[in-house]
């Protein structure tokens, strides 16, 4: 009954993504909790309605088909905040490439190097290699090298979450004290979530986490076809 | 005016596509429309006040246009289910060499040229001494 009755219904989709958005970003202003990422709350509030309506993921996608098709616009204004923090990447332009060149190799490279070693699947290591770059960027790198897009967004996510929460604890164990580094480190590994939390520890942390985020990105699009080849 | 500021992202992003289509290029459209629309703001072909008012709102909810493809892990639960350890350990050990890889590089490279214009400037202190 419901299931048809939200089907029948073109917006429902939208509906429902946009309202559990909004409860999901209420959620995060009040708390301002990092795990509490309005993103993995209306996710699992939607999957959860959607498993006990018995709706098919399809006819809800069906649904949000005018969000996605707006989706390759949101890389390409990244640009400006990119430029907006030129300044801070004048004063500091070689540690902050290097940084952010080693940082996506290692994270890359370890990934592939312990995946072989244990075993997991090619198709899911591919969907896994552009996990650190930023959501509208990995969805199409993950389309262009042969993963599965719907795996890669979560486990984007999913590294958001996870660098956002632990990567300053882990950071002052490895004894990286410098602002430069830290704000580096957090952007380039978890992108936007990982800004957020930068901008909580300090206002560089937070610029430079912005600009390693969207350099870190663009790498990760140009090193993803070379890395697929070892896997 | 947004009519224009949403001119300039989609055209940013309709040479992207072009450019990729004729080069044939393994990157995706909208990266090569990030670089150019940064590129024109550094040329200063585009000005920030051309498109901040669409970039910010669009980045500000940028999760949004996500929700949907993040449901769409419901697909392969199973997959996930199978394969979690596959999946968990690798990803958070290349998370965690990525953090020290990179933040080590700059911190190091920092203290490198700190302790370079360091010297510098205590060469050009004994050289005043002299005089």
């Amino acid at each position: 009954m419901l299931s048809e009755f939200f089907s029948m219904n073109p917006i429902s989709g939208m509906l429902l993504t946009i309202g559990c958005y909004w409860i999901g970003h209420t959620i995060f202003e009040k708390t301002k909790l990092t795990i509490l990422q309005p993103i993995l709350t209306s996710s699992i509030l939607i999957i959860s309605f959607l498993m006990i309506a018995d709706i098919p993921f399809e006819v809800y996608n069906e649904q949000n088909m005018l969000l996605n098709y707006i989706l390759p616009l949101t890389a390409v204004v990244l640009a400006v905040p990119l430029y907006r923090n030129i300044h801070v990447m004048k004063k500091h332009a070689v540690p902050i490439l290097a940084g952010v060149t080693v940082g996506t190799l290692a994270t890359m490279g370890s990934l592939v190097i312990i995946g072989k070693l244990i075993g997991t699947s090619n198709r899911i290591l591919v969907s896994m290699l552009p996990k650190s770059a930023t959501n509208p960027i990995a969805i199409e790198v993950s389309e262009i090298i042969g993963g599965i897009p719907f795996l890669t967004v979560s486990l984007v996510v999913i590294t958001g979450i996870l660098g956002g929460i632990l990567g300053p604890e882990i950071l002052k164990l490895m004894r990286i004290k410098n602002e430069v580094a830290k704000g580096i480190a957090l952007g380039s590994m978890s992108h936007a979530i990982g800004t957020v939390r930068a901008f909580k520890e300090g206002e560089v942390e937070g610029a430079m986490s912005s600009l390693a985020m969207a350099i870190a990105g663009t790498l990760t699009a140009i090193l993803s076809p070379i890395f697929v080849l070892l896997i | 005016m947004i009519l224009k500021q949403f001119f300039i992202i989609l055209a940013a992003l309709f040479l992207g596509y072009s450019i990729v289509a004729v080069v044939n290029l393994p990157i995706p459209s909208n990266v090569v429309g990030l670089l150019i629309l940064f590129i024109a703001m550094c040329i200063g072909i585009v000005k920030e006040k051309h498109v901040d008012k669409v970039s910010d709102f669009i980045i500000k909810y940028l999760a949004v246009f996500f929700v949907a493809p993040t449901v769409g892990i419901m697909q392969y639960f199973k997959l996930i289910g199978d394969k979690f350890f596959y999946i968990i350990g690798p990803l958070i050990l290349s998370i965690i060499i990525g953090l020290f890889a990179a933040g080590a590089t700059t911190q190091i490279i920092i203290q490198i040229m700190d302790k370079k214009r360091l010297s510098v400037g205590k060469k050009g202190l004994g050289g005043n001494d002299v005089k």
